[in-house]
């Protein structure tokens, strides 16, 4: 995800005027120029996979949840080459990803509940696109800014922002990172509790609640 | 109590704070984040239950800052990661009382190294972590 370069190239004029030339152009001062593209590259290796069909067909199949095997275990072994940690990078440890802006939505998905999830607190300045990520993830109110300084992030601000936030939970008894809204052997209570706010649904829920007690006794 | 939207899953868990950051080459301010920086961010993560989310996709893109340097590309990232750092401080994410699940995840993308239109990337974090996001 970047500011600069992640953006979609803009499919036009300047990209469809590059057809019938040999000259490349910048389309656009953001975006990285086309000459960068490793095109003849991506051409051999795709020329290379449709070839084989053992290789061809799996790659056009929904292949298993967390990506290609191979490219895991090369994934894994490259990252180990580069940030050298003190153990080799596991595959077990790579998930394969639609991108850093589509997993930041995928992983607000799985790790946060708008409501339990207290704050999101994001160094800024901050990557502009991300922000509604957050936002279509339930974080619109939520969202905190952090200062940097000259090592990064303001350790002290975002400590003290952190107790306050964890206070204002407290207070408001925001304790249990699920409710038991899904637990069906508590349904016929919740249901009653809710009936008893309003006389004309009484009835109706009454009848559900009743006829969910049956189900499971 | 606030009523939650999640159903519970036995292969996720709901953090209380979400930090996001990008601790090389930070966009837009350019800064980068020192190592003791990184260490107090991960022990701060795990206090108060946080996940620390980083967008690591400029790491590759550095040089030398040398006019005449001996060679172009550098192989090596110069600091580790903040999802290094919480696989080994202190034990790391099986250190005792932890849940396993680690309080930092990479994101990495291959728009900024090879092409935006591949629209793909990875993740990385503890085997729980990946584990999950390949559940979603």
């Amino acid at each position: 995800m970047s500011i600069l370069l992640s953006r979609r190239i803009r499919l036009s004029t300047p990209v469809h005027a590059l057809l019938g030339s040999d000259r490349v152009l910048a389309n656009d001062n953001r975006w990285p120029n086309l000459s960068l593209l490793p095109i003849p590259l991506l051409d051999k290796a795709a020329h290379h996979v449709f070839q084989q069909k053992p290789v061809a067909y799996p790659a056009m199949c929904y292949g298993p949840d967390a990506g290609d095997p191979r490219l895991r275990k090369n994934m894994a072994q490259w990252l180990t080459n580069f940030y050298r940690p003190a153990d080799p990078v596991s595959e077990e440890r790579i998930c394969i990803t639609g991108g850093a802006s589509q997993n930041l939505a995928c992983l607000l998905q799985d790790f946060t509940d708008p409501l339990y999830t207290r704050n999101v607190w994001i160094v800024a300045p901050a990557y502009m696109l991300a922000f509604r990520i957050f936002e279509d993830a339930g974080f619109h109110k939520k969202l905190r800014a952090v200062p940097e300084d000259g090592q990064g992030i303001d350790m002290d601000y975002l400590r003290s922002q952190i107790r306050t936030s964890e206070d204002e939970a407290k207070t408001a008894n925001n304790n249990e990172p699920v409710s038991g809204a899904f637990d069906v052997s508590k349904m016929p209570t919740m249901l009653l509790l809710v009936a008893s706010r309003s006389q004309s649904d009484a009835i109706g829920l009454l009848l559900i609640a009743g006829l969910l007690s049956s189900a499971v006794d | 109590m606030a009523q939650q939207f999640k159903p519970p899953r036995p292969w996720n868990k709901i953090y209380k704070h979400v930090i996001y950051a990008v601790p090389a080459f930070s966009n837009p301010s350019s800064k980068t984040m020192s190592m003791k920086r990184r260490e107090e961010l991960v022990l701060l993560a795990r206090e108060y239950d946080a996940l620390i989310i980083t967008d690591d996709v400029y790491d590759f893109l550095q040089w030398p800052s040398s006019l005449s340097p001996g060679t172009l590309s550098i192989e090596e990232a110069s600091l580790p990661r903040i999802v290094d750092i919480d696989r080994y401080l202190d034990g790391g994410a099986e250190r005792h009382g932890a849940d396993g699940f680690g309080n930092s995840v990479s994101n990495g993308s291959f728009s900024k190294i090879f092409a935006p239109g591949l629209r793909t990337g990875w993740c990385e974090g503890t085997p729980k972590m990946a584990y999950a996001v390949s559940q979603t």
